[in-house]
């Protein structure tokens, strides 16, 4: 595969060994659902979201006894940059069409195994929503739900491109915080 | 400006890049911050899991249908109009129609059943033309005159042709329970008229006391 290595010789190898399984595992584990949204906003394809994690976590088995145990998130997910760009050279989905996000159709539900969001997430997004004030709520429901872009919602509010972004961003700011990653 | 709003900034790109709400060269850039910030990664893959939680998360409102308080009222009040007019109902039958069908003279209880056998015999004479009207498509005139004004209207000929249509249905059915329970009231002045009955002969006790308030 010719993508380009993150250069893991950058840092001292700990171990000339490959990592044991249970170690990948557990990074599997604690980084897969991070990796997999990540790797979802740049593909936007859940198949393609797919194989590039798997790609990704054999290039840890291949090559990870060479990183330090405190850089291998970071390792992971730079390693998952290169090959989602890759991928997307090679595939040719980096181009407009596939580049329209569909939330429900791709990645709202890849698979009962590789959920993209989990279900304390949607709780907490959900009651955060009902506590928005409603302009806020109308500009998250049109942008998301009805997947209209900021320029069309700001036609049909009638309203300034700049006034429907300052809402949503107020509205995404308070949603985040309920995801419980900071704010 | 803060390190807050910065990571506020960063959110909001990251989201905008996964939204397609930036411009190429925009785009461009942010994918390039993605391969050396891993700050940019992570804001990345919250702004998915954000607008994943959103999309699945939330019911609006066109699919959420909870009644309202005032439906539910309204239901309620439709349901007791219903149970009162249903109770007035069988009120009146009970208290008024029973004992006043009891009360009937023994002269009009002999020319009511008198009707009945009328009205069979009329019914049976209406199939047999109802079979010649489908074939030929005409209407016999003495008919017409039996009917009086109200059988040349629209609404007579709609009334007539449901008794036939009635009646053909029902040609396995006992004919004298049918012809009773079909013959409508047009029908039953128009054989009352031909054996020589007035009209007020088909007037019940009840139909008097009516006429008396």
């Amino acid at each position: 595969m010719s993508v380009a290595d993150p250069s893991p010789s950058d840092h001292p190898a700990p171990s000339e060994s490959r990592l044991e399984a249970s170690v990948v595992a557990a990074l599997y584990v604690e980084h897969g659902e991070e990796l997999r949204r990540f790797l979802h906003g740049i593909l936007r394809d859940a198949q393609l979201t797919s194989d590039v994690l798997q790609a990704t976590f054999v290039k840890m088995v291949e090559r990870g006894h060479q990183t330090r145990e405190e850089t291998r998130k970071a390792w992971l997910f730079r390693v998952a940059y290169h090959e989602a760009m890759f991928y997307r050279r090679r595939e040719a989905v980096g181009d407009k069409v596939v580049r329209q996000v569909a939330w429900y159709a791709n990645g709202a539900a890849p698979s009962a195994d590789e959920p993209l969001v989990r279900f304390e997430s949607v709780q907490a997004v959900r009651e955060a929503i009902d506590k928005l004030p409603p302009q806020q709520q109308q500009l998250v429901r049109m942008r998301i739900y009805e997947e209209k872009t900021f320029a069309v919602i700001a036609s049909e509010l009638r309203i300034p491109l700049g006034t429907a972004l300052a809402r949503m961003r107020a509205a995404m700011i308070k949603l985040r915080a309920k995801l419980g990653h900071h704010g | 400006m803060s390190v807050r709003d910065s990571r506020h900034d960063l959110d909001w790109l990251a989201f905008c890049y996964a939204a397609d709400e930036l411009s190429p060269t925009e785009a461009a850039a942010f994918e390039h911050l993605l391969g050396t910030d891993q700050s940019a990664r992570e804001a990345l893959a919250q702004a998915v899991e954000l607008t994943q939680a959103i999309a699945v998360g939330k019911v609006w409102e066109p699919v959420t249908v909870a009644p309202t308080a005032g439906a539910r009222w309204s239901r309620r009040i439709s349901w007791m109009a219903l149970g009162s007019a249903a109770s007035l109902l069988v009120a009146l039958l009970w208290s008024g129609v029973g004992p006043r069908m009891q009360a009937w003279p023994a002269g009009e209880a002999e020319a009511v059943s008198q009707k009945g056998e009328l009205a069979a015999a009329w019914s049976e004479t209406r199939q047999q033309m109802a079979v010649a009207s489908e074939e030929v498509h005409w209407y016999p005139a003495h008919l017409d005159a039996h009917l009086g004004a109200a059988a040349a209207s629209d609404d007579a000929a709609s009334e007539s042709l449901g008794a036939d249509v009635w009646l053909a249905d029902n040609q396995d059915a006992d004919k004298d329970d049918a012809a009773l329970a079909a013959t409508p009231s047009w029908l039953t002045a128009a054989v009352l008229s031909s054996a020589g009955l007035s009209a007020d002969a088909d007037a019940t006790p009840f139909d008097d006391e009516r006429g008396d308030n």
